[in-house]
């Protein structure tokens, strides 16, 4: 059964004008925006849960962490890990990758769209080595795409 | 040739050697070896294990820059012609403020991929370009747009390139209990050379070793889907998911392809029109590990395929696969202070897959442990 031809037409509509409607109900309202609740990666967890450490596991609030140091100290380690998909805020970057890191996650919800040619089946994470061997995704045809 | 193709990769990472110990250079590197059940995915069954290894150099010369190098070897056992290269190299740019209302995101891409001799066919360059947008408004409600095009050429025939374009926008919206509703919905258009019928309405068909690109027509394919996904937790260390697509072709009158035994190798694999329904689940219960597992549901309809065992058109039709896939996933990463990071895992996967034609009734199942280091 195909969907009829202009309902996506109506529905890219309604949602560019969804937004410009609550933006205007939301004008003047003063949240603290990066500790509110939002899961653009669809994992269902909160994308702002701190994860100093970037090993992809929320810092539990409840427990005293051994957290990478602040950059209020010398020890700072450098590293980033653009697939941990938390917000690791409580460091601040010092080097380029570490500011790219940053500026990623504020672009994670532009992964590879769901319904795309590229997208595949888009299921499973994969094992996260390759791109070229058939059983970790991202392969169709002989392609293989990032 | 296979030594050759290792010393180009060590050539590459070595001319990068002076940068690695540069603050603004992040490398990943992996292994992997695994085992699956069935590694054409089709009645064949026919099983083989492999290993990958995996090299990933990024470079940001500037905050909102990042220049990246990719090089990647996997060898097969039994099929040994499927072991392969791939290699390339990208951009991306973000010239937005982390804490900015608006985030532009911009990127290019270009891979090129060698197979061996037995499946030299099969060696292709494929190049993207991408612009997305996404944006905020107060903090429960996100919405992106984004443009794609894509090239992808084959070297040894023309017949089966393809080019596309995708365009997309999508809304997530934060609701009570938090609860997160997203919702997709996109447009594609993709070029590709099928079977001329007033050709092979009246000759059969004459094996791949006789076909010209005199006996192509190009065609298009116009593309629609719509996708919405629930997402929540699960208390404070398990998260979930549903998501529903349903794409479509909303051109009645596709064109025909030649058929391919090689599941995941053909042209056409990912050109399919129907529903789909997953569902992952993620959880931290078990202390410093990562555990995901997911179940799915697939209805596809490929394109009118004029299989190597039929030779008139009319007997071509399309192909129609009803699939579930489970997988469970588990990996333990391990953050150094040192600012090294290294994450084994172990990734098991299940695939049942009933077709209208018995060449693709199968099933699967595979594993494969590896091991990432990243700095």
């Amino acid at each position: 059964m195909n969907l009829p031809g202009k309902l996506p037409v109506i529905l890219t509509a309604i949602l560019f004008m969804t937004p410009l409607m609550m933006s205007i109900a939301l004008a003047g309202t003063s949240e603290n925006q990066e500790n509110s609740f939002v899961d653009l990666d669809g994992d269902g967890f909160n994308d702002n849960a701190i994860d100093n450490n970037a090993d992809g596991i929320p810092d539990d609030p409840n427990e005293q962490i051994d957290t990478v140091p602040s950059d209020d100290s010398s020890e700072s380690t450098g590293f980033v890990n653009f697939d941990a998909g938390f917000s690791n805020s409580q460091v601040t970057p010092h080097t380029n990758s570490e500011k790219f890191a940053r500026l990623s996650f504020t672009t994670r919800a532009l992964g590879t769209n769901r319904g795309g040619f590229g997208a595949g089946d888009d299921f499973g994470p994969g094992n996260g080595i390759g791109i070229g061997a058939i059983s970790a995704g991202g392969c169709s045809g002989g392609v293989c795409r990032p | 040739m296979q030594s050759a193709l290792y010393m180009r990769l060590f050539i590459v990472i070595m001319l990068f050697s002076p940068v690695l110990s540069n603050a603004n250079v992040a490398s990943e590197f992996g292994v992997n070896s695994g085992y699956t059940q069935n590694l054409i995915k089709d009645s064949s069954d026919i099983d083989d294990s492999y290993y990958t290894m995996s090299e990933k150099l990024r470079y940001h010369p500037l905050s909102f820059v990042e220049f990246n190098l990719l090089g990647e070897y996997t060898h097969y056992d039994s099929i040994t012609g499927l072991s392969n290269f791939l290699g390339g190299g990208g951009f991306t740019l973000i010239p937005t403020k982390a804490d900015a209302d608006i985030a532009l995101h911009i990127s290019g891409n270009f891979n090129t991929q060698r197979y061996r001799e037995a499946f030299k066919g099969f060696n292709n360059n494929n190049a993207d370009v991408s612009v997305g947008i996404q944006s905020k408004f107060g903090s429960w409600v996100h919405h992106r747009a984004g443009f794609l095009l894509n090239s992808t050429s084959y070297l040894d025939s023309k017949r089966f390139d393809q080019k596309s374009y995708e365009i997309f926008v999508g809304i997530n919206v934060v609701c009570p209990w938090e609860n997160s509703l997203d919702l997709e919905v996109g447009h594609g258009g993709l070029k590709y050379n099928s079977i001329r019928e007033d050709i092979f309405g009246v000759l059969p068909n004459p094996g791949e070793d006789e076909l010209n690109d005199t006996m192509f027509v190009e065609r298009n394919i116009n593309s629609f889907y719509i996708s919405p996904k629930v997402s929540r937790p699960l208390g404070t260390k398990t998260g979930i998911n549903i998501a529903f697509t349903r794409r479509y072709f909303a051109d009645t009158d596709i064109g025909y392809v030649f058929g391919s035994s090689n599941e995941n190798l053909s042209p056409w694999a990912s050109l399919w029109e129907g529903n789909s329904i997953t569902s992952t689940v993620k959880t931290f219960l078990i202390p410093t590990f990562i555990a995901t597992s997911g179940i799915g549901y697939w209805e596809k309809r490929y394109l009118k395929t004029l299989e190597k065992d039929q030779y008139y058109l009319n007997q071509a039709e399309a192909r129609v696969d009803y699939q579930s896939r489970f997988f469970l996933k588990l990996q333990r990463p391990f953050s150094m202070r040192s600012g090294y990071f290294i994450e084994p895992s172990i990734y098991m996967e299940y695939t049942n897959n009933e077709s209208s034609k018995d060449l693709y009734d199968y099933s699967d199942w595979s594993i494969s442990l590896g091991i990432v280091f990243k700095k």
